[in-house]
């Protein structure tokens, strides 16, 4: 596992429901070579958004283990995931999830106003401006997402992912939001950050075209690995 | 303290872009504020000006009048310095020695024709002289004589029908003129102390043996056998005192019950901030911030509106002060001071406690939000 970003070992997720216990995952084991990108793919409710939660570290697992670089978390404590989230883990949401109360540099820089050794706010400011050059939004850096396309908006929110130079990289339906030309401007940007940034990439996607992209495709159903390409 | 720093940055952004949320919010503490700090002076103006009545109707709560026996050789100022000491532990305030030379008929106008009359001198706990009004209201001529030796109108004091309740019958003058009338009379001179001791319940006892305890070598050297025997309490109008009480009560239900209202209104509004913003406070988590970063969020998001809340009304009634202070001299003769000194501790413990009712729920409840709410779909 030690040359891996990120590894689940035989995780298990498993919730009530009123019809019953649902596995949401089923004994998946997989690894994430570092600076590698990697497809998940499924249909509805077969447990791809659960397996970005654990990767994450949003959810803990029902049973099984979830490697991070090497560490074993499951002993950790709340904090201590949180701390990991905020300096390993990025993450990009379908619906992108920006402040609309905050500039794009605001947002991209938002870990900053939670970290516990969050260096000075200007150097905070120029990383964030220089994360947006990179991802070709800089020109919008002091507009708010309502003045934003939604290519835009999802690129600020990678920006966002990417401020604290993370390890690991999950996106869930990045592209989901998005008219078809924008969807792949911004898969390519995400699929090529490992090239760009050397991060690990997990894509949970809908699209094939998207997950075609990727060095690396899984499939999921019900629940259970089923493919590996 | 940085973290802090943060924290409020972003409440500041957030608060900027809700200019209309906060502006109402702002106003609802203003005019909480301003209606305590208003209904505060109210109280206190009401209050003291009624116990002010009281105490001059009725005496003063726990007032006394105790006799001594005898002043034990020590002259009328060291017995009051002496008494002063013996009824250090019940009196709020220092007691009055009054000293009652026996009674004489006064040789000259206006006062030749009231016959007998006693004359008292009053002193203070330290045996100075007790500073009331003399000459006040007598007439130029005014004069007191006795053996054809004259007391001056400024060495003269009429008591008011209430200090003669409390002091006794008869006229006061300076200490200066008291051996001038001592040569003219023969006879037992009387001393009495006057007592305030603030208490409603009758502590008599516990003051006649404090006395009796202080002077008891005294009193068997000059050969009487205690100090004092007898005591009258002077206060009266337990009805009125109550009345009163009831009315300082009503007031404290009015600007405490106006706070705890302002402050429900706030705690409503955050409640409402917590439901809008939980993707965001699951996003925060998602990003790393821990629940107290959230609690953070919630409680200088209100004390942020309480701090400009507050400023506003002490700035309103700072402005209100000239107007309502002439209209209380001439409506009812009295002086009003909206941001009475007295009233400052009471608006901070109302502030904070405002903060607490306002913030520790929606604080509790924002912390406790689960990261994974922000995987919710939601479109920003």
């Amino acid at each position: 596992m030690s040359d891996h970003a990120a590894a689940l070992s035989s995780v298990t997720v498993a919730y009530p429901s009123p019809h019953g216990t649902v596995t949401a995952l089923n004994k998946v084991t997989i690894g994430l070579e570092r600076g590698s990108s990697t497809a998940i793919v499924g249909r509805s409710g077969s447990g791809k958004t659960t397996l970005i939660s654990v990767l994450s570290l949003m959810r803990q697992p029902t049973s099984g283990q979830v490697f991070l670089d090497g560490s074993e978390t499951s002993a950790l404590s709340n904090s201590q995931m949180a701390d990991l989230r905020s300096a390993r883990i990025g993450v990009v949401f379908q619906s992108y999830h920006l402040d609309p109360s905050l500039t794009a540099t605001e947002n991209v820089m938002l870990p900053w106003f939670f970290r516990s050794r969050p260096g000075p706010r200007r150097r905070a400011c120029r990383r964030a401006e220089q994360i947006l050059d990179r991802l070709e939004v800089g020109d919008l850096a002091h507009r708010k997402p309502n003045q934003m396309s939604g290519g835009q908006r999802q690129r600020v929110a990678i920006g966002r992912a990417l401020f604290t130079e993370p390890s690991l990289l999950v996106a869930d339906e990045p592209t989901g939001n998005l008219d078809e030309d924008t969807a792949n401007n911004v898969a390519e940007t995400i699929l090529s950050l490992p090239s760009r940034f050397g991060t690990t990439v997990a894509v949970v996607t809908h699209d094939r075209a998207v997950a075609d992209m990727a060095g690396r495709r899984l499939e999921l159903v019900r629940g259970e690995l089923v493919d590996q390409i | 303290m940085r973290g802090l720093g943060r924290i409020l940055r972003l409440t500041l952004r957030f608060n900027w872009a809700s200019k209309t949320k906060f502006a109402l919010l702002v106003i609802l503490v203003a005019v909480g504020m301003t209606v305590f700090l208003v209904v505060t002076e109210l109280s206190r103006v009401s209050t003291e000006g009624l116990e002010d009545a009281i105490e001059a109707d009725t005496g003063a709560t726990g007032s006394y009048n105790v006799s001594l026996d005898s002043d034990f050789g020590l002259g009328p100022a060291e017995l009051s310095r002496q008494v002063s000491a013996a009824l250090a532990p019940y009196a709020i305030r220092p007691p009055v020695l009054i000293e009652a030379l026996p009674p004489i008929i006064p040789e000259c106008p206006p006062f030749e024709h009231l016959g007998l009359q006693s004359i008292l001198i009053l002193r203070d706990g330290g045996g100075v002289p007790l500073d009331v009004p003399f000459g006040q209201d007598l007439p130029f001529e005014t004069q007191l004589c006795f053996d054809g030796q004259v007391i001056p109108y400024d060495a003269i004091y009429l008591p008011t029908r209430s200090e003669q309740d409390k002091w006794g019958l008869g006229i006061v003058i300076h200490p200066t003129y008291r051996e001038l009338v001592a040569l003219s009379t023969t006879g037992q001179v009387n001393y009495n102390a006057l007592l305030v001791t603030g208490q409603q319940a009758d502590q008599a006892t516990e003051i006649v043996e404090s006395l009796n305890n202080h002077f008891r070598e005294a009193a068997l050297r000059y050969g009487v056998e205690s100090a004092s025997t007898a005591y009258k309490r002077l206060d009266g109008g337990s009805n009125i005192r109550t009345a009163s009480e009831g009315v300082g009560i009503v007031y404290g239900i009015i600007r405490w019950g106006v706070l705890i209202l302002g402050g429900l209104g706030l705690l409503v509004a955050e409640i409402i901030v917590v439901r809008n913003r939980t993707w965001f406070f699951g996003l925060a988590r998602a990003v790393g911030a821990r629940g107290r970063h959230i609690a953070a969020l919630i409680v200088s998001d209100v004390l942020l509106v309480l701090a400009v809340g507050t400023l506003l009304a002490v700035t309103l009634t700072l402005a209100m002060q000239p107007t309502a202070d002439a209209f209380a001299q001439e409506a009812f003769q009295i002086s009003v001071q909206l941001l009475h000194p007295s009233a400052v501790p009471q608006l901070l413990l109302g502030t904070l406690l405002v903060l607490i009712l306002a913030s520790s729920y929606p604080a509790l409840t924002a912390a406790r939000q689960d990261p994974l709410d922000v995987l919710e779909p939601k479109t920003a």
